[in-house]
């Protein structure tokens, strides 16, 4: 739990990829549905929380959050 | 140096005029904080108008408001009480008054107690107070959310409180729902209807919206009310405001992307740069926002910002000061990130930290040359002040500074490795303390070390003797002071208070207490000059109680009420003065002056102000204790130590725990409860199986205060139980412990501890029949006792040092004691004594002659088994030797034979009287 993994959270709306540095290098892929992923490697679950609370900020909608197994 | 709090935190938003008014959600709160023990909590993202509802609350309530913005680095107890109390001071300045100066001092006082100190003073309110805490979200500190939360459970009456934050903190909030003390009003509650979403667009933003364009922005907004002012924003002066509806409505963009767009590419390009620039500072006023962007018209610029409700939040009625909303410089920084290069972005932090720099603000300017990458001025800045912030317990800050200095940097500067050695040293972190004096050594031994200077040389020298006391090396310490102190310029007035203090401590282990004394004096002296009264409290209470504890009474207690003097007219009540206050209490006790001394240890108290230190309030208790205990009270005597006992497992007391170990042993043994004395002596290692063994001490070692309290407790258990038991061999031991106690009380001429133990040696010859010893002793008491007035000491040991101080006066053989102490002494036994009828039988027969009088009380030799216990409980309930037999399911003859046994422990012939005594010496289980 405390090893980097990667992540891919998904949000409500179109983010762009100009806030990749924002949040602390995800990648941002917009969807067809009007939603957006968000995914890379973090280091712990805190940088995840960190990641988490500034969506929040922005009071984007998150509605989903997924680890991948680290293994691939 | 006092590291100021920054008011504007503390600043109530002032509504705006034209705001939307939300009486529906006003009415709630103001409704649902009516009900005593409630509290409420605004949880909901960014942008949905949490402050903007808070201050329209705070400007329609008609009490009392205190406002505390939150931020990150509040959220460390040392930076968030002191401000939750400058808060709570703007309606009611006594509030926490002397919980705040402790706060500035290095050792911060336990958590949990300063919840207590604020609900204590808070509860004294004679008016309501609503606390206000906005953005609790940045909070996350275990310490801080337990204390609040506790504060929540124990609301005085007189005190609201509202909490506003992004996330639900993590207090047991299903529990406050369910008792109904919770008022929470979340996203959906503070979701603008459409009605009022109206109002906002129509009336505040001025526009001209149809309904269906209003219905449309609110369902695509959500009721976000941000989000329906960007879209307002965006859509002044347009001609084609359907076609911006439909373009936004029917986008799938992110909100605030999208309108933070539309709204800035609307604003003159000046505005544009002025808004990214200004992002990174918070909070903002003219001056500052001049020197960041270069503009000339900072005040006109924000108050513009501000009417035209571009986020731009007012924290004062004056327009001084401004922040921009949170979500809203959160956008703004990160596009700032994206529209400008790094070294732009360091430049307006450089300018930043200028400014804060010359404003004299060094935290901020610090903390902007740090964003800047500026090491070059972090350092000189962090050699500045880190000292004095460590000192004022800001350790966690200064931490964070040292730590994000390159390494490079460190290893360069003998300052900066000076700081990092003071804060390990003084949080007493010693395993990562080498590397740095590694390095000082390297330094200071270097070839450049000569032109280092005095100042830094000094205080080299003073960071080598605090780490020599550390490792116990009390003999290498007190040289490297003396030699600090001769190198250190006399206006390097921190670094010699701290060896001075050092330097204080240090001879009071090596019990040189002249020179102790002498540098608590030049604490004092040191404090006077830089006008630092915490400091010349403290030295003033540590030259009083060197003198207390060799028994100087006279001595003391001029130093001491000199100081309270001092103190009261300066008007400052620092915590040291409890410990005045104490001291004066405690002489006053030993003169038996017990009126004045109950005066004195409240006052102790009462300026301690809750303070957090748990010693005043406990050793008030013990005093009261032994004074009840003295007079025969014994019921208010187990009373108020056991008072004194919890409070001390809430809050364990710095200084006086084994005055209350001692207390807690004679409250014990006068009622009989050996086994419990014995168990508080246990821990301490002290056993009293068959052998009485005890910590080992060498003939000829010195006993300090707290050690002799302790064996002189082992005395008292040792004497009752030989009494008990007659049984010598451990009364031989005991007296030969005694010897070598009193020895090394001498040694170290800890006086009143010494009179204690001469007594009780007293009356273990007592016990053995010892006449001629017994006497003896009590004579060298008196002789020690005699100049300074000891009173109480020779009541508290009771009928056996009575007896032997009237046989004295009455035989005339009182060696070079006047006759007049030794009847003021006597007259101060208790009336139950006095009276009782002289029998004029033999010294030898002590206990017998107080069996009358004590009979009730005698503690039991063999205690009662599990089942007499069982059985003697039954007969309280006033059931039949039948009724036991059956409930017990024994035979009638088995409840007689225990019967038996019980009447034969208790030394008594009836069930009635059994039931008596057992109530007195509490063995029944519904006693206890």
């Amino acid at each position: 739990m405390n090893n980097p993994c990667a992540y891919e959270i998904r949000v409500e709306g179109h983010l762009t990829d100009q806030w990749t540095d924002w949040f602390n290098g995800l990648v941002i892929n917009f969807a067809d549905d009007g939603k957006t992923t968000l995914h890379g490697t973090l280091a712990d679950q805190s940088a995840l929380l960190g990641v988490l609370n500034k969506i929040h900020a922005l009071n984007l909608t998150i509605i989903s959050v997924k680890r991948s197994d680290p293994e691939n | 140096m006092v590291v100021s709090l920054l008011s504007t935190k503390l600043y109530i938003p002032p509504a705006r005029a034209d705001g939307v008014a939300r009486p529906r959600l006003t009415q709630k709160l103001q409704d649902g904080l009516q009900q005593p023990g409630s509290f409420a909590l605004l949880s909901c993202p960014a942008g949905f108008g949490k402050t903007t509802l808070l201050s329209e609350y705070a400007s329609l309530h008609k009490g009392a408001v205190a406002w505390l913005s939150l931020d990150e680095r509040d959220n460390d107890p040392i930076q968030f009480w002191p401000y939750l109390i400058a808060a709570c001071q703007t309606v009611h300045s006594a509030v926490g008054e002397a919980a705040s100066m402790l706060f500035q001092t290095p050792q911060p006082p336990p958590d949990d107690a300063v919840a207590t100190i604020l609900i204590n003073d808070l509860a004294g309110l004679d008016h309501n107070l609503t606390l206000i805490l906005d953005d609790y979200h940045t909070i996350q500190n275990e310490a801080i959310h337990s204390a609040l939360v506790f504060l929540l459970e124990h609301l005085p009456e007189k005190l609201q409180v509202v909490v506003s934050t992004r996330i639900d903190p993590p207090w047991p909030l299903a529990r406050f729902r369910v008792r109904n003390q919770l008022i929470e009003l979340r996203a959906q509650d503070l979701r603008f209807t459409a009605s009022e979403a109206a109002t906002f667009l129509n009336r505040m933003m001025g526009l001209d919206l149809t309904a269906a364009d209003v219905s449309a922005l609110e369902a695509r907004t959500e009721g976000w009310a941000a989000g329906l002012q960007l879209a307002a924003l965006s859509m002044k002066g347009r001609s084609d405001i359907a076609g911006f509806v439909k373009a936004f409505t029917g986008s799938n963009v992110y909100i605030s992307e999208y309108l933070v767009e539309e709204v800035l590419k609307r604003q003159p390009r000046e505005v544009q740069e002025f808004l990214l620039q200004t992002s990174l500072l918070e909070p903002l006023n003219a001056e500052l926002c001049e020197a960041i962007t270069g503009c000339t018209d900072g005040q006109s610029m924000l108050l513009a910002l501000y009417r035209a409700n571009l986020f731009v939040v007012s924290l004062d009625d004056e327009c001084k000061w401004f922040r921009y909303h949170h979500m809203f410089a959160d956008l703004l920084q990160s596009r700032i990130q994206w529209s400008l290069p790094a070294e732009a972005i360091e430049v307006i932090h450089q300018r930043a930290a200028d400014w804060y720099g010359q404003a004299g603000l060094i935290p901020e300017a610090i903390e902007h040359s740090l964003a800047a990458k500026d090491y070059d001025r972090v350092v000189k800045l962090v050699e500045r002040i880190a000292l004095p912030m460590i000192l004022q317990a800001h350790v966690r800050t200064v931490e964070r500074w040292l730590k994000a200095i390159p390494k490079e940097r460190v290893e360069e500067s003998p300052k900066i490795n000076l700081a990092f050695a003071w804060l390990n040293l003084l949080r007493g972190s010693v395993n990562q303390i080498s590397p740095f004096l590694v390095r000082l050594k390297t330094i200071f031994s270097g070839p450049g070390a000569s032109d280092l200077g005095p100042s830094l040389q000094g205080e080299w020298l003073a960071v080598q003797s605090k780490w020599s006391s550390l490792q116990g090396k009390q003999e290498e310490s007190r040289d490297l002071a003396s030699q600090a102190l001769q190198i250190l310029p006399e206006e390097d007035f921190l670094v010699r208070s701290i060896v001075y203090v050092n330097l204080a401590t240090t001879y009071e282990q090596m019990l040189d207490y002249n020179h102790a004394a002498e540098m608590f004096q030049m604490i004092v002296r040191n404090a006077r000059a830089i006008g630092d009264s915490t400091f010349e409290t403290l030295g003033i209470s540590g030259q009083a109680r060197m003198e207390l504890m060799q028994g100087r009474l006279h001595l003391a207690f001029e130093i001491a009420s000199e100081g309270i003097k001092r103190m009261e007219d300066s008007g400052k009540i620092t915590p040291f003065g409890a410990t005045l206050y104490g001291e004066i209490g405690q002489i006053n006790y030993f003169w038996r002056r017990l009126d004045e001394a109950q005066k004195y240890l409240r006052q102790s108290i009462s300026s301690s102000g809750h303070s957090g230190y748990s010693d005043p309030e406990i050793f008030n208790h013990v005093m009261l204790s032994r004074m009840a205990q003295m007079d025969d009270d014994w019921e208010a005597a187990a009373l108020e130590v056991t008072k004194a006992h919890e409070l001390a497992q809430r809050i364990p007391p710095a200084m006086i725990r084994e005055e209350l170990i001692s207390q807690r042993v004679r409250v014990e043994l006068a009622f009989g409860r050996l086994e419990s004395a014995q168990a508080i002596l246990q821990p301490e290692g002290f056993a009293f199986t068959d052998v009485f063994s005890f910590p080992d001490l060498a003939p000829g070692s010195a006993v300090t205060n707290p050690v002799g309290l302790l064996y002189n407790s082992a005395l008292r258990i040792l004497l009752l139980l030989a009494g008990l038991k007659k049984d010598q061999s451990n009364l031989k031991r005991g007296i030969e412990l005694a010897d070598i106690i009193l020895s090394g009380e001498l040694q170290c001429r800890h006086i009143p501890t010494a009179l204690e133990t001469l007594l009780l040696r007293s009356k273990m010859y007592a016990t053995m029949g010892d006449d001629s010893r017994r006497l003896k002793d009590i004579a060298a008491a008196l002789e020690l006792a005699e100049t300074e007035g000891f009173i109480s000491v020779f009541v508290e040991e009771g009928r056996p040092i009575y007896e032997g101080l009237r046989a004295m006066s009455q035989h005339n053989s009182l060696g070079s004691t006047r006759l007049d102490y030794i009847q003021k002494i006597l007259a101060a036994f208790p009336t139950s004594l006095r009276s009782t009828k002289e029998t004029g039988k033999p010294i030898m027969s002590n206990f017998k002659v107080d069996k009358k009088v004590a009979e009730l009380d005698a503690p039991l030799v063999v205690p009662l088994t599990h089942r007499e216990v069982e059985v003697l409980q039954l007969i309280a309930c006033g059931d039949s030797n039948q009724t036991i037999a059956r409930k017990l399911v024994i035979t009638v003859s088995a409840v007689k034979k225990h019967t038996g046994n019980i009447f034969g422990k208790l030394n008594v012939n009836s069930r009635t009287q059994a039931v008596a005594r057992a109530r007195l010496l509490q063995l029944l289980p519904t006693d206890r």
